[in-house]
């Protein structure tokens, strides 16, 4: 039993790291930030010189192993997610990947390599998978007579307005899950970004007959593998959710290091000390968990139960983190210019669209009781 | 991260299993149960893992262990908790007073006092709590006075588990005043046998006593002490800082938890309930996964303070919760003691409630533990 990072995933950190560094960090963080005062910054350079940095480093093909049924890549994704919530990072990386991994879930086809190819080498997906329901694969879909158009609408999609593709998945009227994937710029695809607390980039969808591109059918029981696709999206969401609550308790630490108050640095006050050594036990225990949900994923283990209870805890541990350090800023924390309520704003979001946490445990309730026992 | 045990540390799992699957074992183990308050001796359990070399797997062979690495001591103690054997004379002779003689013994205190306790037919203890030095040991008032070649240990000890079957303990004694708090401790292995030692108990909520221990004047040489004299800050803080990893508290919790789960289904439930269970059941295995974290750097040699605090500290804190909230899903029938005839599991849950209040306290309190975190951790309280 090891329980630490292997040493690949570690130089991936690394490399995440170093990439995303604290030099860019600050811009990461402000980036697809929309202020309810003043003119939206122009941000278009940064967001693709990140993308492009990102997709440089490979990152839409870690889940992307030759051999058939080796998805040994959610541990690295897991990672990198970490090191993307970490600093803020807002855009369709972890969507992308996710539909890479539905698409390598379907049968060999010419349409599906190609659209694999084109994401390896930089194209972007929307997951329309946000709607905080647990179950996205539930949502009403209609797919047009000759089986060539889909209709439907998404609500809290992220950055639909600049991915190349979308993924919808969903139900027919007759029962059925069927997945589409359509490009964005087609004709009946229609977007309306949401104003919403974390003033991102979430937006409803309709899709009014517009043109699928390429039909998702899963190899063995559609509804199997989606169970499986949404425990790995939650395993990269709880993870995203770690590295959030990491970053802004950095942050809180920092303030206390610099904050004078009652003639010392407020970090000499044991009551605010020990409320961040409590989050930071916090963030160490659900990381360590999302990285066995991603364990469990990679080595062909059931990991719904570990995922959800991965995401619940991950959720509350950023929406607590970033309440508590918007607090230890005191009202400087509330101000456009402090990164303390911007942490506070999307993870108040991002611990949601997947389900709120007493949600996403309702659902894998019934799996804790049905659980073996561990080795 | 790889979660699967090796094919090693499953033999050996399944070995310990084994054993304490076995009806003899069993029914010792029930016996305990259904007396509780009751404490009785040595445990012929603690025997029969000794005669095997399981009960200090990671002991060198020529001290009556198995020469196997940590984990398997981590595995042992999982074992022995998940069956419900008692383990305090487990943790204490095993994982804190011998792991201190395996560091910091003389080859003549190793050879003398280890294969006892490795062949489960010996008790050590230990005397470092004080009426007024609890947490902050740097206070302790027992005093070591020069007597020839040796010293006079006089004071009195409180809090300490099995000194009244041990036959000797780790005791912490002031051999030098100094300005400093932390010089001029000495670790002495004392006997608890000879006249001078009086052993009285305090009786508490838990299933296993604690004593008072006073000192008169009881006599030690230099074949006593342990570790170097005045030093003994830095022995007591290696060896706890080396023990603790949290492994028997998350064990204990994922007991309690296990035992709840078993006699609930979700659907007879509150959805409250069983939503809090769900969520204990997580921050269970996640001090699981945070004191195997412990035991791997451990075993490459690592020692993280931070990380030890973290775990501790979590696990304390988890194991605390569950006891309540597992004993409240399981109803009013949970909190029937061991000795009562309509007893679930022989007062598992019942018990619990009563030693779940020692696991933020024993092994370092939490809030010590949120100091380390907090200084060592994240720089602050500087």
């Amino acid at each position: 039993m090891d329980v630490t990072l292997a040493a690949e995933h570690q130089e991936l950190r690394e490399q995440v790291t170093e990439i995303l560094g604290d030099e860019l960090a600050p811009l990461i963080r402000r980036m697809a930030d929309r202020p309810r005062h003043g003119a939206a910054p122009d941000d278009a350079e940064i967001r693709a010189l990140v993308w492009q940095a990102l997709t440089g480093m490979g990152a839409l093909g870690l889940n992307q192993s030759p051999a058939p049924g080796d998805r040994r890549g959610l541990r690295g994704l897991a990672v990198l997610a970490e090191r993307l919530g970490e600093v803020l990072y807002q855009g369709p990386l972890l969507d992308t990947v996710l539909a890479s991994e539905a698409l390598l879930r379907c049968a060999p086809d010419p349409g599906r390599e190609r659209l694999l190819k084109e994401i390896a080498e930089g194209a972007s997906v929307a997951a329309a998978v946000r709607d905080g329901g647990v179950r996205p694969y539930d949502a009403p879909l209609a797919a047009g007579a000759t089986g060539d158009t889909v209709g439907a609408e998404r609500r809290f999609v992220g950055f639909a307005a600049e991915a190349d593709w979308l993924l919808v998945p969903g139900r027919t009227a007759d029962g059925v899950h069927r997945t589409a994937l359509v490009r964005r710029d087609q004709p009946g695809v229609h977007l309306r970004r949401h104003e919403e607390l974390g003033r991102g980039e979430l937006y409803a969808v309709r899709l009014a007959d517009a043109p699928v591109t390429f039909w998702l059918t899963p190899e063995g029981d559609a509804e199997t593998a989606w169970h499986e696709l949404i425990a790995s999206a939650r395993t990269l969401q709880a993870a995203y959710l770690v590295g959030l609550a990491r970053g802004a308790l950095r942050l809180g630490a920092d303030r206390l290091k610099e904050r004078r108050q009652f003639g010392g640095a407020l970090a000499k006050q044991q009551a605010p000390a020990f409320q961040l050594a409590r989050l930071a036990t916090r963030v160490d225990a659900a990381h360590l968990l999302t990285q066995q949900a991603a364990w469990e994923g990679d080595t062909g283990r059931d990991h719904r139960l570990t995922a959800g209870q991965a995401l619940a805890m991950a959720a509350t541990l950023a929406q607590d983190t970033g309440r508590d350090v918007l607090h230890l800023h005191g009202a400087h924390g509330m101000t456009d210019a402090s990164d303390a309520q911007l942490f506070y704003r999307r993870a108040t979001v991002e611990s949601r669209v997947l389900g709120s946490p007493a949600r996403v445990r309702a659902d894998v309730m019934p799996l804790l009781w049905e659980r073996g026992p561990a080795d | 991260m790889d979660l699967a045990p090796t094919p090693e540390q499953r033999a050996y799992r399944d070995e310990v299993r084994a054993l304490l699957d076995t009806d003899e074992v069993r029914a010792e183990t029930a016996a305990v149960r259904t007396r509780p308050g009751t404490e009785g001796g040595l445990l012929d359990i603690y025997r029969r893992l000794g005669e095997r070399g399981l009960l200090a797997p990671n002991w060198p062979r020529e001290y009556g262990g198995s020469g196997l690495g940590i984990a398997e001591k981590a595995i042992l103690t999982e074992e022995l908790i998940a069956h419900g054997v008692p383990d305090i004379a487990h943790t204490l002779s095993v994982d804190i007073v011998g792991l201190a003689l395996l560091l910091y013994g003389t080859d003549r205190q190793k050879s003398r006092l280890l294969p006892p306790i490795a062949r489960g037919e010996s008790v050590a203890g230990v005397l470092f709590s004080e009426p007024e030095a609890g947490s902050d040991l740097g206070a302790l008032r027992t005093r070591a006075e020069r007597d020839g070649d040796g010293w006079r240990l006089s004071g009195r000890k409180v809090y300490s588990a099995k000194t009244q079957l041990a036959d000797f303990a780790l005791c912490a004694a002031r051999t030098t005043e100094s300005e400093v708090p932390f010089h001029g401790i000495t670790v002495f292995l004392v006997p608890l046998r000879p006249p001078g030692v009086a052993v009285e108990p305090l009786w508490n909520i838990g299933d296993e006593r604690f004593n008072e221990v006073t000192l008169s004047g009881i006599r030690v040489t230099e074949e006593d002490v342990l570790g170097t004299v005045d030093d003994g800050w830095g022995v007591i803080g290696e060896i706890l800082g080396l023990e603790r990893t949290g492994i028997e508290f998350q064990a204990k919790a994922r007991r309690w938890l296990d035992a709840a789960l078993e006699r609930t289904g979700a659907e007879g439930l509150a959805p409250a309930e069983a939503d809090r269970l769900v969520a204990l059941d997580a921050d269970v295995r996640a001090a699981r996964l945070l004191a195997w974290r412990c035991v791997d750097d451990l075993h490459a040699g690592r020692s993280d303070e931070v990380r030890s605090a973290m775990a501790k500290y979590w696990a304390g804190e988890t194991g605390r919760e569950v006891a309540l909230a597992a004993s409240g899903a399981a109803g009013l029938d949970a909190l029937l003691a061991g000795d009562d005839e309509e007893s679930l599991g022989h007062g598992v849950l019942e018990a619990a409630c009563r030693e779940a209040p020692g696991l933020t306290l024993a092994s370092g309190t939490s809030e010590v533990m949120l100091t380390v975190i907090a200084s060592a951790g994240l720089g602050l309280l500087a």
